[in-house]
C-alpha cells in the first residue's frame, strides 16, 4: 500500500511538474503587443513568428525514493509498515510530432525494497504507447490515450512474475493560470482507465479525478498539494468478492526544487484511503518521501 | 668600440623586428573583401580617415565606416566573415577577438572552429562561437539574432541565450524580449546577404537551418503571431504515464506471499469418513484408509 501510494504519488508529481512546464505558454494577464513584421533597409524583412518547441526526441530519467509506508501491502489487516526505496528508470522516445500531436513510446523499470518486509520487494517493467493531443491553442486542454502493459516480478533473483496488467489510460486534463503574477496554477484532469490484471480478481474499471494547485513561490520551486479521487469497480466476481465498488481517495503534498532542467529534488507526503464495499478490502496507507530526479532530454 | 656597435645594431634589429611584427599584426586583423559606394577607415574616428577599397588591410584596432547606400565586407584573421550595412562603424581587435559595432548594422558568419568571439555594442556583449546572425544598432535601440548557431548575449550582467531562428530586442529602460522570426524570408530579403556576390563559410549550415525551419513550419511548430502573443517559449507538453496497479500488485503479492487456504488452493486431499472431519463428504478416493 505504502508502495502504491508512494509510487502514485511520484509520478503523479512528476506528471504536475512536467504540465507546469507549459505554465509559460499559457495565456497572460498583460500579454505583449503582437509583434509585426519591420522592414529595414540594410537588414531586409524580419518576420516575426511564433514558435513552439518540438517534443525533445529522447528522454531519458531517473527517480530516487526514500520513503515510508505504513502499510506494504495495501491491506485492511495486518498492515506492515517499513522504510523504502523506489528507483525508477524511464526512457521516451517521440518518433515524429505535430504542434498538437505527440506520440509516445515509453520504457519504465521499477525496483521497490522495503527494509522491514523483503516480501514485499518487488521488480516492475512497463512498456506504454500514448497519443497526446492538444485541444486549443492556449495549450491549457490536453487529451491523452495511453495503453501501457506492465509486468511485475519477485525480487532477489527469484523472478517469478506474480501480476502483470494493461492498463487502459484516457485522459483529459486542464491547466488554468490564476491571479495576476504567473505564478499560481490549478491543474485538473480526469481518467478513465480499465485495468486488465492476471490475476483477472484484480481487473477493474477506475475513473478518478485529479485536481492541484502549483504554486511557484520562485523559479526553481514548486509546491502542489493535490487530491484524487477515484470510483473504482472491480469487473471480476470470485467466491470472494462479488460486484465489488471502492471509492479510493488519495490527497497529497510535493515540494520540487529544480535547481537546473536536468535535476529536481522532491519531498512529498501522501495519504491514500481506499474504501470498500467488499469487507476486508479497505485499506490505508501514508507515505511520506524524499527523491531526487535526473533528467536528459535530446 | 665594437660593444657601442653591438648594442646599436641589436637595438636597431629589435626595432625593426617589433615594427615587423606589428606590420603583422596588423596586417592580420582584417581585410576588406567588398566595398561598395562610400567606404572609409582609420585608427580612430577622430583622425583622419582612408578610402578603404576592396583588398584594403585594417591595422589591429582599425576602424571601418560605411556611407549612405554603402556596404563592405571584411574577412577578419579568425576567417570570420562581417558584412556592414550602410551608416555603420565597426572596429575589430584581433588581439582581443572582439568586434565592437559603434553604430549601424553588421550580418556575421563565424566558422565553427570552436575558439569563441565577442561581438560588443554600448549596452548588448555576445559571445559567440561558430554562428551566423546580426546585431543592428540604431539609436538606443538594439537587436541581435541568430541564422544558425547559438550565443549567450549579455545585458546587465544577465546572461541570455539565442538559438538560431531567435532575436534579441533591447532598448535601455525596457525589458528584453526574446522572438522568433523568419529565418528564409530574411535570408531572401536582407541587402546584406543578397547584395554580396561570396557565400558565406557556414553556407551549409544556413541551408540545414532553412531545412528544419520549412520542416517546423509544415508540423505547426512555427506559425504567424497571433493574439494573445506568447512571448516566452514553453517546454512543450508533457508526457503522461498511467498509473499502474501498484496496490492492486501490492494485494498480490501479498497473495504470492501467502496464498489463501480455500479448495482450489489446496492440492487434493483424501476424504474422510469418521466424524468430526466429514466435510468434504465420503467418496471414494482410493483405499487410503488401510
Amino acid at each position: 500500500m505504502g508502495l502504491t501510494l508512494a509510487a502514485s504519488s511520484t509520478l503523479f508529481a512528476q506528471s504536475a511538474a512536467e504540465t507546469l512546464q507549459q505554465k509559460v505558454g499559457l495565456p497572460q494577464q498583460a500579454p505583449p503587443p503582437i509583434p509585426t513584421t519591420t522592414s529595414n533597409g540594410d537588414l531586409g524583412q524580419v518576420g516575426i513568428v511564433q514558435q513552439f518547441p518540438k517534443p525533445d526526441m529522447f528522454t531519458v530519467s531517473t527517480t530516487q525514493q526514500f520513503f515510508d509506508t505504513t502499510n506494504v501491502f495495501y491491506s485492511q489487516s495486518g498492515k506492515v509498515s517499513s522504510a523504502a526505496y523506489l528507483g525508477t528508470y524511464t526512457g521516451s522516445y517521440v518518433p515524429y510530432s505535430l504542434v498538437n500531436w505527440t506520440p509516445r513510446i515509453t520504457l519504465q523499470y521499477n525496483q521497490a525494497r522495503y527494509g522491514n518486509a523483503g516480501s514485499g520487494d518487488f521488480d516492475n517493467e512497463n512498456v506504454a504507447f500514448s497519443s497526446q493531443y492538444v485541444f486549443t491553442e492556449d495549450r491549457a486542454w490536453s487529451w491523452t490515450a495511453t495503453v501501457d502493459l506492465s509486468r511485475f516480478t519477485t525480487a532477489h533473483a527469484n523472478d517469478t512474475v506474480f501480476y502483470k496488467e494493461v492498463v487502459y489510460d484516457n485522459q483529459i486534463s486542464h491547466v488554468q493560470p490564476i491571479g495576476k503574477d504567473n505564478d499560481l496554477y490549478f491543474i485538473a484532469s480526469y481518467n478513465l482507465t480499465y485495468h486488465q490484471a492476471s490475476p483477472s480478481v484484480f481487473d477493474r474499471l477506475d475513473n478518478a479525478f485529479t485536481f492541484s494547485l502549483s504554486y511557484y513561490p520562485c523559479k526553481q520551486v514548486c509546491i502542489s498539494p493535490y487530491v484524487r479521487p477515484a470510483a473504482r469497480i472491480y469487473v471480476t466476481d470470485t467466491s470472494t468478492q462479488n460486484d465489488r465498488h471502492d471509492f479510493n481517495l488519495e490527497e497529497g503534498l510535493d515540494v520540487t526544487y529544480q535547481p537546473c532542467k536536468y535535476v529536481a529534488f522532491s519531498a512529498d507526503v501522501s495519504n491514500v484511503n481506499d474504501f470498500s464495499n467488499t469487507p476486508g478490502q479497505s485499506y490505508n496507507v501514508t507515505a511520506p518521501g524524499v527523491s531526487a530526479t535526473g533528467t536528459i532530454r535530446f | 668600440m665594437n660593444t657601442v656597435k653591438t648594442k646599436l645594431f641589436l637595438s636597431i634589429a629589435a626595432g625593426v623586428l617589433l615594427l615587423a611584427g606589428r606590420s603583422f599584426a596588423a596586417g592580420s586583423a582584417a581585410t576588406v573583401t567588398e566595398a561598395v559606394n562610400q567606404v572609409d577607415h582609420g585608427l580612430t574616428q577622430s583622425t583622419e580617415t582612408h578610402p578603404a577599397p576592396k583588398g584594403t588591410v585594417l591595422a589591429d584596432g582599425e576602424y571601418l565606416k560605411t556611407g549612405v547606400k554603402s556596404r563592405a565586407e571584411l574577412e577578419l584573421a579568425n576567417k570570420t566573415i562581417t558584412r556592414l550595412g550602410a551608416n555603420t562603424i565597426f572596429n575589430y581587435s584581433a588581439a582581443d577577438n572582439q568586434v565592437d559595432l559603434q553604430t549601424g548594422t553588421l550580418l556575421f558568419s563565424k566558422p565553427k572552429d570552436e575558439k569563441p568571439m565577442t561581438i560588443k555594442t554600448a549596452a548588448v556583449t555576445a559571445a559567440i562561437v561558430g554562428t551566423t546572425g546580426f546585431i543592428q544598432k540604431q539609436g538606443k535601440s538594439i537587436v541581435f539574432g541568430l541564422i544558425e548557431g547559438s550565443a549567450t548575449a549579455t545585458i546587465d550582467g544577465v546572461d541570455f541565450t539565442i538559438h538560431a531562428g531567435q532575436l534579441l530586442k533591447f532598448t535601455p529602460g525596457s525589458p528584453p524580449q526574446i522572438l522568433s522570426f523568419d529565418v528564409p524570408l530574411l535570408l531572401a530579403t536582407s541587402p546584406l546577404i543578397t547584395k554580396f556576390p561570396h557565400n558565406l563559410p557556414n553556407e551549409k549550415y544556413i541551408n540545414r537551418e532553412i531545412a528544419e525551419y520549412n520542416d517546423l513550419v509544415g508540423r505547426g511548430f512555427i506559425q504567424p503571431p497571433k493574439d494573445p502573443f506568447y512571448l516566452l517559449n514553453f517546454a512543450g507538453y508533457p508526457p503522461t504515464f498511467p498509473l499502474p496497479g501498484f496496490d492492486s500488485a501490492g494485494q498480490a503479492l501479498d497473495k504470492f506471499n501467502h496464498p489463501p487456504s480455500d479448495d482450489t488452493q489446496q492440492p487434493p486431499q483424501p476424504p474422510c469418513c469418521h466424524p468430526p472431519c466429514c466435510h468434504p463428504p465420503c467418496g471414494n478416493f482410493g483405499n487410503q484408509e488401510g
